[in-house]
């Protein structure tokens, strides 16, 4: 796979000192780079403990694996509370996270979870475990995030461009969705040990009643927590969302116009809903992002996009205008902290710049 | 066959330490032909040297002196598609482009902001696509956010646009390109609307390529503006509320009267990987190229890398 284009995953995480500025205008925070060089050198000896260990567990395809950055990782799919070395590694992936948090922490990250059948397809194995397989990783991803302190996390589980697939992937993708969103509402799942709020965001209608009803007890279940937010995109497309806003800004608007009109009150209509000849430009972008699915969650700041491909595939795209876009060539099973750490120092880095570019302008 | 191989090298030079630039540099090591007397240039060079790099790169003849552009001339009479690495047949048909990086360009250059050089960036990119075949290429030079920068620069800004619309008439007409703005024209200084109208007018007939500015332009304001329109036409009776879907909002968005409305590749230079608000209904599956190179320093050579990125990639729409 050709990946110069693109970040690249391939480089160590940390070892020491500058990013130059020869290809970025960005370099990156003087005093995160003392401490991250600080903190990987006295977390060297966890990770030699780990690395055979999870090598075996987490086979990297193509990718030189940052070696500091495994030690840190958890045992995907695993609890990892009962051994020595997995608490030693929570404690040090505890430390590198205060040490980020040095930086600004992104508000919103986004992740299309590209690349499960691609796995499945390099290792032989069938599509249905590469999703469950996916599934692994998300989960440590999302812990990854709240332990980082993370709001809002949105993911792309399902487009309603994917209804195009085989009936019977569809079918078995459906299965795997709803079983998963059962298991969400276990008393050990992720959701309640970090609070989440979970949202299902997208046409409900066009899923299956099994799985329409399982997301719609969860939303239920999970109304009350307001630690952090997950949305969960399925069924959905951005057009799809953007038509359905203006549907409903529309209505919204014409029984104003009639409630106004019955109680005569329409003398004043044409100053009240706003500029434009004849009062007709009524509807403004406040009504959109009114009846948006999305507006559980402030735009994303990081959009991250695994398998190397650079497009958005008709996620968040009202909401992404912003947002940085970040490409990981690696799948979405071989996702791990490593990607995770760069995508928010490069949000950091892109951060500081930012700053600075507002105070030119 | 050219070969653009990934050099770790790459990574390693100009990082002094451990913490690698996550963002890959730019294709620095250009179209380089096997037994060419290039192929060994290893060397990373600055992004500024860029295009000296570059010209050293493609040809013998031409000096490569700083700012002219250098294009591909196909050796032995070989087809330029297959010297280049590029398919024909796929090749995209509506380009988008941000050619980011002109004032922090012009600081590195100690040179004054001269936004004549972002016009020209975009008519060498016009050439491009014309010479490689792709259709439609949209360009965007003003959006709704920029209207917070400095009356002066904004004001120079639309003062070189104009001159540039002015001056390349006749090259635009000698080309065959048709030239559109999309954007919220009544915001924009009388002169400059009145230079647009004409030129829309004059160009309307040609059809080489369509060659799309977006001024004063942004994605939200240009759904918006489609909604209001769709609700006028609904409150007026002309359409239910039902009939709203996708295709009658693509018939509402300034891009309706493109050949290919929705973009196949997005390119931005300047570093930064983002949209920033430009084309966003129109981009569901537009592959992105970002790349550090600064607008000015954009040549044909990063442009056949796009091409190639975007001929890899496997578009797949959700299936």
């Amino acid at each position: 796979m050709d990946e110069h284009h693109w970040i690249n995953s391939t480089e160590p995480f940390a070892t020491a000192a500058a990013a130059t500025t020869t290809t970025t205008t960005k370099p990156l925070l003087p005093f995160s780079r003392l401490l991250i060089s600080g903190g990987a050198a006295v977390l060297v000896a966890s990770e030699t403990c780990r690395r055979g260990r999870l090598l075996l567990l987490c086979p990297s395809a193509s990718t030189a694996s940052p070696a500091f950055c495994e030690a840190f990782e958890m045992e995907k799919g695993k609890d990892s509370r009962n051994t020595f070395i997995s608490t030693l590694g929570n404690f040090a992936r505890k430390c590198l996270f205060g040490i980020l948090s040095v930086g600004p922490i992104p508000d919103h990250i986004a992740f299309i979870m590209d690349g499960n059948r691609r796995y499945a397809k390099r290792r032989d194995l069938e599509k249905e475990a590469g999703h469950k397989l996916g599934f692994a990783a998300l989960m440590s991803i999302l812990r990854y995030c709240y332990e980082l302190n993370v709001k809002y996390v949105t993911i792309y589980a399902f487009s309603i461009d994917n209804f195009k697939r085989c009936p019977e992937e569809v079918k078995s993708l459906m299965e795997l969705i709803r079983e998963k969103i059962e298991g969400l509402i276990r008393e050990e799942s992720i959701v309640n040990q970090y609070g989440i709020r979970v949202h299902f965001i997208g046409d409900l209608e066009l899923l299956d009643e099994p799985v329409r009803l399982s997301a719609e007890r969860v939303m239920a279940a999970t109304a009350g927590n307001t630690r952090s937010v997950l949305s969960v995109c399925i069924a959905y497309t951005s057009t799809n969302e953007i038509v359905n806003a203006v549907h409903l800004a529309c209505e919204e608007k014409w029984d104003e116009f009639r409630i106004l009109d019955s109680c005569g009150g329409a003398y004043g209509l044409t100053r009240y809903v706003g500029n434009g000849e004849n009062g007709e430009n009524f509807i403004g972008l406040e009504d959109i992002e009114r009846h948006m699915y999305m507006k559980v969650a402030p735009a994303p700041d990081i959009v991250i996009r695994t398998s190397g491909e650079t497009r958005l595939s008709n996620f968040l795209l009202w909401q992404s205008g912003h947002s940085l876009l970040y490409s990981p060539s690696a799948l979405w099973p071989e996702i791990g902290l490593r990607h995770l750490v760069c995508a928010i120092l490069n949000f950091q880095r892109d951060r500081s710049y930012m700053e600075k570019k507002k105070k030119i302008l | 066959m050219l070969s653009l191989g990934v050099d770790s090298s790459l990574f390693c030079r100009g990082n002094i330490g451990g913490i690698l630039s996550p963002r890959l540099p730019s294709p620095k090591k250009l179209i380089i032909s096997r037994g060419s007397p290039y192929q060994n240039l290893g060397a990373v060079l600055p992004t500024q040297n860029a295009s000296s790099a570059i010209s050293r790169c493609i040809s013998t003849e031409g000096q490569g002196v700083y700012g002219s552009p250098t294009m591909i001339w196909p050796e032995n009479g070989e087809d330029p598609f297959v010297q280049a690495g590029l398919r024909q047949e796929s090749m995209p048909k509506h380009v988008a482009a941000i050619l980011d990086g002109n004032r922090r360009w012009a600081e590195a250059h100690g040179k004054d902001l001269d936004y004549s050089l972002f016009c020209q960036g975009y008519m060498s990119l016009a050439h491009l696509c014309i010479k490689w075949g792709v259709s439609t290429l949209s360009c965007f030079m003003f959006s709704t956010e920029n209207w917070k920068r400095s009356k002066e620069a904004n004001d120079l800004l639309f003062g070189q646009f104009q001159k540039y619309l002015e001056q390349s008439l006749e090259v635009f007409m000698s080309k065959g390109i048709k030239v559109t703005i999309i954007g919220e024209k009544t915001r924009l200084p009388k002169d400059l609307q009145e230079v647009i109208k004409k030129v829309e007018e004059e160009t309307k007939i040609n059809s080489t390529l369509e060659l799309n500015f977006a001024v004063s332009y942004g994605g939200k304001w240009d759904i918006v503006q489609a909604i209001r329109s769709i609700s006028r036409k609904a409150k007026a009776g002309e359409i239910g509320l039902q009939d709203v879907d996708g295709t009658l909002m693509d018939q509402q968005l300034s891009t309706n009267g493109l050949g290919v409305p929705d973009p196949d590749m997005m390119i931005r230079t300047g570093g930064d990987q983002r949209v920033s608000n430009f084309l966003m209904w129109q981009m569901p599956h537009t592959e992105f190229y970002f790349t550090d190179v600064y607008g000015p320093d954009f040549r044909e050579p990063h442009f056949i890398d796009a091409l190639r990125r975007f001929q890899q990639s496997d578009r797949r729409f959700g299936e």
